[in-house]
């Protein structure tokens, strides 16, 4: 923090400090078309190295030193102009816009490239749309922002991490993520969710999706999953200002489409199913009832007597187990630029509260960027960015324990406290309202990256670069089970009472990267870029775990305060280094017609000895007709390009060590033991990717209408799976490189500025993705792979196709449940080997995207975002349960679970079967359920103070706004809960994303209000 | 120039690619299979390992999902499904069970083979001598103790089955690209027994209860010709393990019965496998959790078994707990709930004890069925009776009487061993529930699949899938 400080002031100076100049001229600078001004425009003497930027009210002051003639006006958006000085003193300049392609710089690879020159297929998502948002996960803010890619939240947990799918999922067995990239180093793949939930999302100045071969491939063995590459803010478009921001509001379980039974439905129920629950016992006996008496031998008046009982102790459990948790966040950023140095300063502390006490996260982060052009061809620039967050973590398990299991699984009529002031356990036999005092989990996250990096640019045209990142991920973790705790009795050592683990990692990766580019011409109409070069990265991994039980009090926790050894102690290290090298060539005829090729060369120590390195190309080839004579007469046609690429690359991302045979040690009785831990597979490699694809850029209009299409087709080859050997042998798998899958599909990326007036601005953007996926082959003679029991993986089918027996509705005659067989016939004996496979229905979308819009009108801004998703489906276990067909007569249930069948007559109302506590409400596709929605995602209204009375206050721009998040959901299937399911269940082992729903943190929504101040 | 810098910063980036051999790195915590049997350290670790397989998390060292400690007596008429449990083992109890969805004891059986052969396969690197044979006989009684296991679970019954039954694999070798088939189910058997046989030569009387020793596996090898009908080869076997059995390990006496449970006393047990705090296996939760407010049960006992129990039946309390949970009246099962200090629900597993050796030999000698065998028989059933009930007078039975009395002392003695389930199997007898509900008086709940008829197929667990998908030439139960 005191370095921060210093380095701070040490960039302050050197903003401060003024150069000797002669001539100064200033001016305004506006946009032609609507006469608003433009901030951060840049002004650049020719020739002198001298320039400026445009203030927030577009003005500029320039010295112009001795010989300075033409002044440079360049604004992204805008035609480039040159003016001449002369003799003026007031320049006041307006901006012709320009096709936004022209003049957007995209970082693209290891190179920034101008968007015009791409034939790749590349989104970016800006600054604005992913600041301001309360919600602290980089990855989530990304939720229909970017066509080609499926964001859904893992679970509604505070900071917790979302499935991000670039083009459909791509692989099984070896992770799906893309690659992620944050100021050019790559981010190892175990770090990647800790830096998209400790990076804060308003210092980052955009975000590029890389998703075809031409734009992936120069990743090598990485890039197969996409990759993403983040830039933070570097100050060059800021003016020395300093910023404060502030929100505040509240966070809040969306409420539920579904109802509890209240007390009086939930006793009907237990009395019609036969069942005296354990209050109505003690009732009995502490009103002096015989010892013979029971709920269905006592008379109706007593019986109702008894009932009325219960009913007057009954609550809703919500509101005794959830609540609104505070979200409150505070920046400061200061960014500014003087003629050689940028610089870029940010702090943030980020606090939000759970659904539940016990639950929340909060977060400090840093971020200091600097860059220098130090000699003429020297420029050096570091960026450094720190963050730690710290969780106050719930179970997230399938019984009470976890708190969003207990909400719906605890009887109305059951109080919270008996009466001797303990906690009740509930028909349970768990009270959660105790645990999330006594057994809380702590979970931190310190997640740093700094980036060095060397520019030498001796000649025109020649880049030398080398650039060295050093990613660090230091995670610790503390779980304390209290003495005397509720779960330490189920659980503890009864003659040592309270257990405590400590346990954590710390990951460390260097990333070196070395290149070389050289930009040349030949015959002033072909244009040559080249680049070469080679990267290092060398990962190192170790982690701890240690556990005590026996301790004196729940105030006393560290390890030497516990009597005893709980488990063995353990520490872990392992290490993976990468070895590459790489080369691309771009080059195009008078910026018309553009043809690029990529080479890579990877090596792994993942992978076995005689596959250790892969090679990896991508060609593509684009034609940007707007710029032949013959179109450039169409005013309409503001920019068409049609670009295409193929190419291949990568994924690697499997345990390290996999392809040795390997004895472990363990301990047996005490004493050590050896055995067989890993068979030996040398051929072991990557898997492959083929990517196919097609697209168009288009801007019509004066760019008023722009966007793109694209077409791609992606296949998997040498997929990883862990191939089932002869079980006999002692081993039941071992990893190889033989399955097959594809992904095709059609993106649409569009925007539209339908007004652009000096009062009013009022634009739309949407974007959609049909995406088909298959798994084309297996490995040699097997037919199917059966995941976590719902899904399998088989040719021809979507990636995890639900494979269920069929309900076939309820008997009439006597209320049973019946299925189809897998011949098709009824039958009312469930076998699981009746499942089948239902073909279409798996956890994949057919379609999903985002739309919104944003609006100004003077100082008032608002912005809306929605997103969708369509034609994917999950397998409800929560309306299993909250629906099932009896068994479930100790828990309270959802309303539905009344309808159950009565009498001849009633099966053709579609009720459930009739309700038998000895009956089994059997996994069939009666609970798989379409997860179509649309959701309302962000709502931001915001109001400027007009200038002329902030500056009164020396206060350069000051903007109040309302934000809110998931306001509204619409979910036309009727999914029984929360339509967007990512995690099932993390501790019960469904995390397959949208398999299937199993009570995971609830998703929330927030409502905050928020305050920017720049001085 | 402008040429020369180009080719002197291509040169110097290609220069940098001395870091190849950096991709070569091994593990910090394993070693290559090729450097790990050299000392004769390494074959005790070896062997520790072999035991330690027996800890699978299906196998003796299951908790809830599958374990020899319950899932036998799940399958039988010795336990009700409480209402008020977590429903564990449902599938079993309901004889539910696919090969998607069956009991996982398969894998973790052929780890324990896998370890047992990689030692045998080394073992000629050690020079002959008492070292070599007493690992190696471990190694082969670990080997034959596995596919026994694996034998009276997947396959049909010895007593009765025809020359083209399907036993299981026998595996001797480690070779991970073998696909074997099924050995016949006669073959199989006689290589269980020959495994023993050999094991028994070699092995020491003295390596203690953790271990394999000349005792345990002659009891082991008396079990299996028990279940073969091969009476008196498992008259004559248990009569060796009798005599062979070290003192500290002989029939244990009513008054230090209970201490067994609590791993105070090592009487009664021949083999057993150890389970420490650090080993994080609570067999017992397959049972039930105690919390402060009483134990919440997974299962509650039969009360028609718990009514076989006479008061002064030192088993009785030993075995079964009284508990209120949730306001009702439960008898669950505390055989597992822990030592009288450490972890609850962590004891070790006790595999054979010297009571299953009196009920083998008397089963057999009833069998046998000439005048001096039947006199052994009862001879046998007095005496183990007497170490259990206090205030026991000698009992007088002949002919059914006395075969009835020795399959009760059975069941009672053996109940929540894993054993119940595959005794009426190996008989032919069927799985028939009692009528009674889930709490103590016998109300409550009852089960609602009242067992299964005899010889039904439900006898022969379906082999995983897994498994088939990884070797086709395994043929699946019918």
């Amino acid at each position: 923090m005191k370095k921060l400080v210093q380095s701070l002031f040490v960039m302050l100076l050197i903003a401060s400090s003024v150069l000797a100049q002669d001539k100064k001229i200033t001016g305004k600078i506006i946009a032609k078309e609507d006469g608003l001004p433009l901030p951060g425009v840049s002004v650049k003497v020719v020739g002198a190295n001298v320039g400026t930027q445009t203030n927030t009210n577009g003005n500029y002051s320039l010295s112009v030193p001795i010989g300075g003639k033409l002044i440079e006006v360049s604004y992204i958006g805008f035609l480039k102009q040159t003016i001449t000085i002369g003799n003026n003193s007031t320049i006041n300049i307006s901006l012709v816009t320009d096709s936004k392609q022209l003049s957007e710089v995209v970082i693209s690879g290891y190179q920034s490239k101008l968007k015009s020159d791409l034939s790749s297929a590349i989104t970016v998502v800006s600054a604005k749309e992913i600041s301001e948002r309360p919600n602290p996960s980089v990855d989530q803010l990304l939720q229909g922002k970017a066509a080609g890619v499926q964001i859904t939240s893992i679970n509604g947990k505070p900071g917790n991490n979302a499935f991000i799918r670039i083009r459909g999922t791509g692989s099984i067995n070896a992770g799906s993520q893309p690659l992620l990239v944050v100021n050019g180093i790559q981010i190892p793949d175990n770090m990647a969710d800790e830096f998209y939930s400790t990076l804060n999302a308003n210092d980052i100045e955009n975000i590029s999706v890389l998703k075809d071969a031409a734009a992936v491939s120069i990743y090598g063995a990485r890039g197969s999953n996409g990759v993403l590459v983040i830039t933070t803010k570097n100050g060059k478009s800021s003016n020395g200002q300093i910023s404060y921001g502030f929100q505040y509001g509240k966070n809040e379980k969306i409420p539920d489409n579904f109802t509890l039974m209240n007390a009086a439905q939930k006793l009907q129920y237990e009395y019609d199913l036969g069942y005296e629950n354990s209050d109505f016992s003690n009732y009995l006996q502490t009103n002096s009832f015989p010892g013979s008496a029971t709920l269905f031998n006592i008379t109706t008046a007593q019986r109702q007597a008894g009932w009325d009982n219960l009913i007057a102790q009954s609550h809703d459990w919500k509101n005794d187990i959830l609540q609104k948790g505070d979200v409150i966040q505070h920046q400061l950023s200061v960014g500014g630029n003087t003629d050689k140095s940028s610089y870029y300063f940010s702090l943030q502390k980020y606090d939000a509260g759970g659904l539940t006490v016990g639950s929340d996260y909060k977060r400090y982060s840093g971020t200091l960027n600097v860059t220098s052009d130090i000699k003429p061809w020297l420029t050096l620039s570091n960026s450094f960015n720190l963050g730690q967050k710290k969780t106050n973590e719930t179970r997230d398990r399938y019984n009470a324990q976890n708190p969003f299991y207990a909400i719906y699984a605890y009887n109305p009529y059951e109080p919270v406290f008996l009466s001797d002031g303990t906690y009740n356990y509930t028909s349970q036999g768990f009270p959660i309202l105790e645990a999330l005092q006594n057994n809380p989990e702590l979970q931190k996250y310190l997640t740093g990256l700094n980036s060095f990096n060397v520019d030498i640019h001796p000649i025109k045209g020649l880049n030398i670069n080398s650039k060295l990142g050093l990613s660090y991920d230091d995670y610790s973790r503390t779980s304390f089970i209290k003495p005397n705790s509720v779960l330490d009795g189920y659980v503890g050592d009864p003659t040592n009472k309270g257990s405590k683990t400590d346990n954590g990692s710390k990951e460390f990766n260097y990333d070196w990267i070395n290149t070389a580019s050289y930009k040349f011409k030949v015959k002033t109409d072909h244009n040559f870029n080249i680049l070469a070069g080679q990267e290092f990265q060398k990962d190192q991994f170790t982690s701890y775990s240690l556990s005590k039980k026996g301790f004196a009090s729940g105030d006393l926790s560290s390890q030497d305060n516990g009597a005893a050894n709980d488990g063995t102690n353990t520490t872990f290290e392992s290490a993976y280094t990468l070895f590459s090298l790489f080369a691309s060539l771009d080059y195009n005829y008078k910026g018309k017609y553009f043809a690029t090729g990529s080479y890579r060369r990877d090596g792994s120590s993942r992978f076995g000895a005689s596959n250790k390195y892969g090679n990896f190309y991508s060609a593509s080839l684009s034609y940007l007709i707007s710029q032949e004579s013959f179109l450039k007469d169409i005013s309409w046609i503001s920019l068409l390009k049609i670009r295409g690429s193929i190419g291949t690359s990568g994924n690697y991302n499997i345990g390290n060590y996999q392809s040795l045979g390997l004895f472990g040690f363990g301990k047996y009785n005490n004493q050590l033991t050896s055995i067989p831990s890993q068979i030996a597979n040398p051929s072991l490699t990557w898997e492959t990717k083929l990517k196919r694809d097609i697209g168009i850029d288009f801007e019509f209009l004066k760019s008023r209408i722009s966007g793109s299409v694209d077409y791609y087709n992606e296949k998997t080859n040498d997929l990883l799976f862990a191939v089932p050997v002869s079980t006999t042998t002692g081993f039941s798998t071992v990893l190889k490189n033989v399955g097959a899958l594809s992904n095709k599909g059609v993106e649409l990326f569009l925007t539209g500025d339908v007004v652009r007036s000096k009062e009013v601005t009022w634009s739309i953007n949407g974007n959609v993705t049909f995406n088909k996926n298959e798994v084309t082959k297996l490995y040699a003679g097997q037919n199917e792979i059966v995941s976590n029991g719902y899904g399998v993986f088989k040719p021809g089918y979507a990636y995890n196709t639900f494979k269920l027996v069929r309900y076939a509705g309820v008997n009439d005659t006597d209320g049973s449940p019946q299925y189809f067989d897998v011949n098709g016939n009824i039958t009312k004996d469930y076998k699981a080997s009746d499942a089948v496979i239902l073909d279409g229905k798996s956890p994949n979308p057919k379609f999903f995207g985002g739309f919104g819009t944003s609006v100004s009108y003077k100082g008032i801004d608002l912005s809306a975002q929605f997103t969708y998703v369509s034609g994917g489906y999950t397998y409800n276990n929560v309306k299993r349960d909250l629906e099932s067909w009896g068994d479930l007569y100790y828990q309270n249930l959802a309303v539905g679970a009344l309808n159950y069948w009565k009498q001849p007559g009633d099966a053709a109302k579609g009720v459930l079967p009739a309700a038998d506590p000895n009956g089994v409400t059997y996994d069939t596709d009666y609970y798989l359920q379409k997860t179509s929605f649309m959701r309302f995602k962000n709502l931001t209204i915001g109001y400027t103070i007009p200038k002329t009375i902030t500056q009164r206050v020396k206060v350069q721009s000051l903007r109040i706004f309302l934000v809110g998040e998931n306001l509204l959901t619409y979910n036309p299937n009727h999914f029984f809960g929360d339509p967007e399911v990512g995690y099932g269940s993390a501790e019960s082992g469904l995390t397959l994303p949208g398999q299937a729903s199993l009570y995971s943190y609830p998703q929330t929504r927030q409502f905050t209000f928020g305050l920017n101040i720049a001085f | 120039m402008k040429k020369n810098f180009i080719y002197v910063s291509l040169l110097a980036l290609f220069a940098l690619g001395g870091c190849e051999k950096e991709l070569t790195q091994v593990p910090f915590n394993s070693i290559s299979s090729n450097n790990a049997f050299v000392t004769e350290s390494d074959f005790i670790n070896a062997i520790r390992g072999a035991y330690g397989a027996l800890r699978g998390a299906s196998y003796y060292g299951g908790e809830d999902g599958g374990a020899m400690s319950s899932t036998p007596d799940i399958l039988s008429d010795n336990l009700i499904i409480n209402s008020q449990g977590r429903k564990s083992q449902q599938t079993f109890f309901n004889f539910n069970y696919t090969a998607d969805d069956t009991w996982g004891l398969w894998n973790n059986a052929y780890t324990t083979i896998l370890r047992a052969n990689y030692i045998l396969e080394n073992i000629n690197k050690l020079s002959d001598g008492t070292f070599k044979s007493n690992v190696k006989a471990e190694a082969l009684a670990l080997r034959a103790l596995a596919h026994f296991d694996l034998l009276r679970t997947y396959a049909k019954k010895y007593i009765g089955a025809t020359d083209s039954d399907l036993g299981i694999p026998y595996v001797t070798s480690t070779d991970p690209t073998l696909l074997p088939s099924r050995d016949l189910l006669k073959k199989s058997y006689d290589l269980v027994v020959a495994d023993f046989v050999a094991a028994k030569t070699g092995i020491a009387i003295n390596n203690g209860v953790g271990r394999m020793h000349k005792a345990a596996v002659e009891a082991l090898l008396g079990r299996v010709y028990l279940y073969m009908g091969q009476w008196q080869n498992c008259v004559s076997e248990s009569t060796s393990a009798i005599t062979d059995a070290p003192a500290a390990n002989a029939l244990a006496s009513a008054s230090t019965f209970p201490s067994i449970w609590l791993d105070q006393s090592e009487k009664d047990v021949l083999f057993k496998v150890n389970f420490l705090d650090p080993d994080n296996i609570t067999i017992g939760v397959g049972y039930g959790q105690a919390s402060p407010a009483g134990v919440k049960p997974e299962y509650s006992v039969d009360y028609n078994l718990f009514t076989l129990y006479n008061n002064n039946d030192v088993r009785k309390n030993a075995y079964i707990g009284q508990t209120v949970f949730n306001g009702f009246n439960f008898n669950y099962v505390k055989k597992y709930s822990g030592r009288a200090s450490g972890n609850a629900n962590v004891v070790d597993y006790k595999v054979i004890r010297m009571g299953e050796v009196y009920l083998n030999r008397a089963e057999a000698n009833y069998n046998l069925n000439t005048a001096p065998s039947i006199t052994s028989a009862l001879q046998d059933i007095n005496t183990l009776e007497s170490n259990r009930y206090t205030n026991y007078i000698n009992k007088l039975l002949v002919g059914q009487a006395l075969g009835n009395e020795i399959q009760l002392q059975r069941r009672l003695e053996l109940a929540f061993e894993g054993s119940r389930f595959y005794d009426l199997k190996r008989q032919g007898l069927a799985v028939s529930r009692s009528s009674f509900g889930d709490r103590a008086d016998g109300t409550g709940l009852a089960a609602a699949i009242t067992g299964i008829p005899a010889n039904s197929p439900k006898f022969q667990l379906p082999i995983p899938t897994f498994t088939i998908n990884g070797n086709p030439n395994i043929q699946q139960n019918p």
